[in-house]
């Protein structure tokens, strides 16, 4: 009752608990006639209310001018109350849809009452003497002669919600229907305060039956790239990351905790049919792209001013991971591009090709390489000696682009015959280059980027470094 | 076969009707390919907005961001390029001098197939995208089947890259296209399939990567001047001699740039002479 009650938040801050010890069990009931307009109409809010109550597992619905009147309704199996005047509607109805009533059903019955119609057209007065005055009074509350009065129910500060599964559960993927369950109250619970949520955690405890180094359950925390309480959303979400999740034990009870809910901007409806508000945001769906194939493979890229082609392009994933919100792609488009002077490829690859010579030093690629452009030479990175560190803007200025003259190459290898042989060559491109950069062209492999660069002092390579594709 | 006479019809039917040596008329305009001959060619008058384009090529990485660039900075800029398995990680400072902004460019790769198409599909159901391009070399005629029918949901166009070797397979893609690029600076085209009457022939397309527009000098523009010719063998010889393996290099960009290979007979002679 208490998982329903937090869901119905969401359609009106009225609603209360109604307590029964009869075999009906407890009603929620819900003043919605000031909230039919926010939710479309009475027909639109009906279906909603019908449609997300039946997952939640309540047994009847029904509506009624009058709290008393739709409890007395859903009792005898009757939905809709609202098309007749009140008495008409009740008086057919059985002793027992109320509760004061059904405590002198059995008198009732032998004064031949058979219906609230017949109890309601006895003379009040005598009823009033021969039963309590509370029949009298639940009679007109339910005919709409007296107010109701009843104790709102408040709305929890945190959100935390527990449901014992009907079944013991062995796999992840079938948590899903329960967590469903929690999620529909949570999005209720966030709507009531016109909030969004930017994670929630999912705690699972594990059945009695469990081998001993087992623990007591476990938990998944699920952040959002952006504050939600879309349903569907956070639903395909948890989904995504129950996949990964091997559960230890069989699962008996389900619990779902969200802390720091936060204002949420709404859109507002639209009169005309939006076709572009149909599909999810890019957002969501990069965030379930992220969660099934992990952060590393979702990325997008950060421009800095290098001249080595592949320190210019920074790859972050494209949905940072819960609060931190690194790169958001809206703030992007202030930042001025750096754009490199040296015409650059749409490919490059991850680490430079060696290829073959022929007799003559030329490129060998798929056969033959045809050099179209060139030489375009590139020189820097000495100051980027460790790895993984990024060279700081400022010593952009270091760098030059070297369109010599033919001579200055002699000149570069008769000071390199004293200097020891340089490094490996991957270490080598990694960090500092100097590279003559040429535009290939081969009838099979298309327009290619390659470089030419030293090994050692006499003799050199060419690299496969990028594609113009 | 008794043939249909359009008088005949009424002509509400008659505006349904589509005749197989008519181009079909597209539900929503297509985006500029860039290419005038091209476009013509195209139902809608370029890339096909709500269906997959079906790009067949002899090697990937080759020609992809040629073909599709132009058409791409029609696209709504607020929207991402979603690329998705390209053979080699895209250089992303090499396609914002194409003119597609980093911001706007996302990197997909993932090294399952079956991830790759539940991904594509989750995207063009999405329809968040400007364009989708999708590198999927083992995809099955019926991944392709399904993927056009997520594709409807897309506004914008679709791009599946896969060999040349599936030109034989059926496939349900309404538009295929087989492009090669045996000339450095330009595209041959050929339509194997379109909404409309059977294409014959090949389209030769123009391409300078954008990138190179600016230096590339006038020497080696496309249909100016041919490509140089291999130069001369003594220069090859004697430059490869003394340069210690080093290209020649030459920064005037009136004059050959480089010593060029030399055609197979002269290389031939020259081998058995130096042995």
């Amino acid at each position: 009752m208490q998982g329903l009650a937090l869901w119905a938040q969401q359609f009106t801050p009225r609603l209360a608990c109604v307590p029964s010890d009869t075999v009906f069990g407890d009603a929620l009931v819900l003043e919605l006639s000031a909230s039919e307009r926010l939710f479309g109409g009475r027909q639109p809010l009906a279906r909603r209310l019908l449609r997300e109550s039946r997952e939640l597992g309540v047994q009847a619905i029904s509506w009624a001018p009058t709290s008393l009147a739709a409890i007395a309704l859903a009792r005898c199996g009757i939905r809709h109350g609202m098309g007749q005047p009140l008495p008409q509607v009740l008086a057919p109805l059985p002793l027992h849809a109320i509760d004061a009533v059904a405590r002198h059903a059995e008198l009732l019955s032998q004064l031949g009452c058979q219906s609230l119609g017949a109890v309601h057209a006895l003379p009040r007065g005598a009823l009033a003497r021969r039963m309590d005055t509370g029949i009298l009074t639940a009679l007109d509350q339910a005919h709409g002669l007296l107010p109701d009065r009843y104790s709102w129910i408040s709305l929890p500060a945190r959100f935390d919600a527990r449901l014992e599964l009907p079944m013991r559960i062995d796999q992840a993927d079938a948590l899903m229907q329960g967590a469903r369950h929690l999620l529909l109250q949570l999005c209720g619970w966030l709507a009531a305060q016109r909030a969004g949520v930017r994670s929630f955690r999912l705690r699972w405890c594990h059945d009695a039956m469990r081998s001993r180094h087992v623990g007591d359950g476990g938990e998944l925390t699920i952040h959002t790239a952006s504050t939600t309480r879309d349903l569907q959303h956070l639903c395909r979400l948890l989904q995504e990351h129950l996949a990964h999740v091997e559960l230890q034990a069989p699962v008996g009870e389900l619990s779902l905790h969200a802390d720091t809910p936060e204002a949420l901007q709404e859109r507002s409806a639209s009169l005309l049919p939006d076709k572009t508000a149909d599909g999810e945001s890019l957002e969501q769906v990069l965030e379930r792209i992220t969660a099934r194939l992990g952060a590393d493979q979702v990325q997008r890229p950060l421009l800095r001013p290098d001249h080595r082609p592949e320190w210019q392009v920074q790859w972050l994933p494209a949905q940072p991971a819960g609060k931190a919100k690194a790169a958001p792609p809206a703030a992007q488009p202030h930042v001025p591009l750096h754009v490199p002077p040296l015409a650059q490829p749409s490919f490059l690859l991850p680490t430079p090709l060696q290829l073959l010579q022929d007799k003559q030093s030329q490129p060998l690629y798929h056969g033959p390489l045809q050099l179209l452009l060139g030489p375009q030479r590139i020189e820097g990175g000495w100051w980027h000696r460790s790895p993984g560190f990024l060279p700081v803007s400022d010593a952009d200025g270091d760098t030059h682009i070297d369109e010599a003259a033919p001579g200055s190459d002699h000149r570069d290898h008769r000071n390199d015959r004293e200097s020891p042989p340089k490094p490996a060559p991957i270490t080598q491109t990694a960090h500092t280059a100097l590279r003559d950069y040429w535009v290939a062209h081969s009838p099979h492999a298309g327009l290619l980027w390659i470089f030419h660069t030293r090994l050692s002092a006499n003799s050199g390579a060419w690299f496969l470094h990028g594609r113009f594709a | 076969m008794p043939k249909l006479d359009a008088l005949s019809l009424p002509p509400a039917v008659n505006a349904q009707l589509w005749r197989g040596d008519h181009m079909v008329r597209a539900p929503m305009a297509g985006i500029p390919t860039g290419w005038d001959a091209l476009d013509a060619e195209l139902p809608g008058k370029g890339w096909p907005s709500q269906c997959l384009t079906e790009v067949l090529q002899p090697q990937a990485g080759t020609l992809e961001w040629r073909l599709t660039g132009r058409g791409l900075q029609q696209c709504p800029a607020h929207k991402p390029v979603i690329a998705l398995g390209p053979p080699l990680p895209p250089h992303a400072s090499g396609l914002a001098q194409s003119g597609l902004a980093p911001g706007q460019l996302v990197w997909i790769h993932s090294s399952r197939p079956q991830d790759q198409l539940w991904a594509l599909e989750q995207l063009l159901k999405a329809n968040a995208a400007a364009a989708l391009l999708a590198w999927l070399p083992q995809v099955q005629p019926e991944q392709i089947r399904r993927l056009q029918i997520s594709a409807q949901q897309f506004e914008g166009p679709v791009f599946v890259f896969r060999p040349e070797s599936s030109q034989h397979q059926a496939s349900a893609a309404p538009l295929r296209l087989l492009v090669r690029s045996s000339q450095p600076w330009s595209l041959q085209l050929q339509l194997l399939k379109r909404r409309g009457p059977v294409h014959q022939g090949t389209l030769e397309l123009p391409a300078v990567p954008p990138s190179l527009q600016a230096v590339l000098p006038a020497r080696l523009w496309p249909g100016t001047v041919p490509l140089p010719q291999p130069a001369t063998a003594a220069v090859s010889v004697s430059s490869s001699n003394t340069a210690l393996s080093l290209p020649y290099h030459d920064t005037d960009l009136g004059r050959p740039a480089a010593p060029l290979p030399l055609p197979r007979s002269q290389r031939a002679r020259q081998s058995s002479l130096l042995h």
